[in-house]
């Protein structure tokens, strides 16, 4: 069982004090150094993976899509989505997921 | 796809920590050193016949007692500022156009043979005394440089070797006596060995030889072949040995038991 997204949220928030919660289960920060930004990081706690390359797409274009002209322009280089599993959720098809995602 | 954990050390603060002004010894030196300690730098790192090399190493058998070398700090080299403007007094008939003013970022374009490549080498003439392509050409030039402090450079063909090892040692860590191997570092550092990263994204054949030629530099990861390559040998040889070494320890025994059981003792 992961953590929800208002305890992600609150462990996120001294280091990165921008952090929002863009839905129900995506986190949104920006990570910067020396009063410099470097990555948005998007973060989903949902525990549930895209399973087709259609999934996939549509997920990225509402989650991302939208805020992907947002700020620096050198930060479209630099977007980084992560989807929280559970240790155990490594199921037979895993491996596929990851590679569809990756 | 990451676990809770993973994601913690994902987002863990960075650490930035300046980069200390000298540099780090460069590993090669580092190699050379030890090597030199043990009185087998000639026999690993030259480029005679594996035979002969490995009677080198029975030879120094003993380690060779070398005063130690007082630790070399790197000498004071000004950091050269950015490169502003470059006239080409001398130089190859190619570019034509001699006079060039530089920004930040910079665009070359010209078609093939008009001197892209030279006008690179110029500045690379202007560091190092040696181009990566050409380093045997004893070429002639005389080139004025601009820097961002207003400061200006004549540099020529007839400066002194002093002044490019002292760059390699204040800006690559590379100490060096009698050789000339700026150029090297440079290009190590400024250019990026392009068939090495092509080969690497295409093949998982030679990884380690490319990672290490694109990581390190192709000297060093040459010594370290060497080195491998000599201490397999050696292994081997030593192998060889053994029989005999048992063979004489078993005879000697039997000699002192024989010099023992004589009455004259």
């Amino acid at each position: 069982m992961t953590s929800n997204i208002a305890q992600w949220r609150e462990r996120l928030a001294d280091r990165f004090p921008g952090v929002e919660a863009i839905d129900d289960s995506v986190l949104r920060f920006t990570r910067g150094a020396v009063d410099r930004q470097f990555a948005v990081y998007y973060i989903d706690v949902s525990d549930h993976l895209p399973t087709s390359p259609a999934e996939l797409t549509s997920y990225q274009d509402r989650v991302i899509g939208k805020r992907y002209f947002d700020g620096n322009k050198s930060l479209q280089w630099s977007n980084y989505l992560f989807f929280v599993v559970s240790p155990a959720a490594s199921t037979p098809n895993s491996a596929s997921l990851r590679q569809l995602i990756e | 796809m990451v676990t809770e954990d993973e994601l913690e050390s994902a987002v863990e603060p960075l650490t930035l920590s300046p980069a200390d002004a000298a540099p780090e010894t460069n590993v090669l030196s580092v190699w050379t050193n030890l090597l030199e300690k043990a009185g087998l730098d000639a026999a690993v790192l030259s480029e005679a016949p594996l035979p002969q090399r490995l009677t080198q190493i029975e030879k120094a058998s003993a380690p060779v007692k070398t005063k130690s070398k007082p630790a070399i700090s790197p000498p004071v080299v000004a950091a050269l500022p950015q490169l502003r403007s470059l006239v080409l007094s001398k130089f190859r008939d190619f570019p034509q156009q001699r006079s060039f003013d530089f920004g930040t970022v910079n665009l070359i374009f010209g078609a093939n043979g008009t001197g892209k490549t030279s006008l690179l080498e110029a500045i690379e003439l202007l560091y190092c005394g040696k181009t990566k392509r050409n380093p045997q050409a004893a070429e002639e030039y005389e080139i004025t440089a601009k820097f961002a402090d207003g400061k200006s450079e004549k540099a020529s063909s007839s400066r002194a070797q002093k002044t490019f090892r002292d760059r390699n040692l204040a800006w690559y860590g590379q100490s060096e006596v009698k050789t000339w191997n700026l150029y090297l570092s440079f290009a190590q550092f400024n250019f990026l060995d392009t068939d090495a990263a092509v080969s690497l994204s295409d093949s998982v054949e030679n990884l380690e030889e490319d990672l290490s030629k694109l990581l390190v530099g192709p000297q060093a990861s040459q010594a370290w072949r060497e080195i491998e390559r000599m201490s397999e040998a050696v292994a081997g040889k030593l192998r060889e040995l053994r029989p005999l070494q048992t063979q004489i320890q078993t005879e000697t025994t039997t000699l002192d038991a024989r010099i023992c059981g004589q009455p004259w003792r």
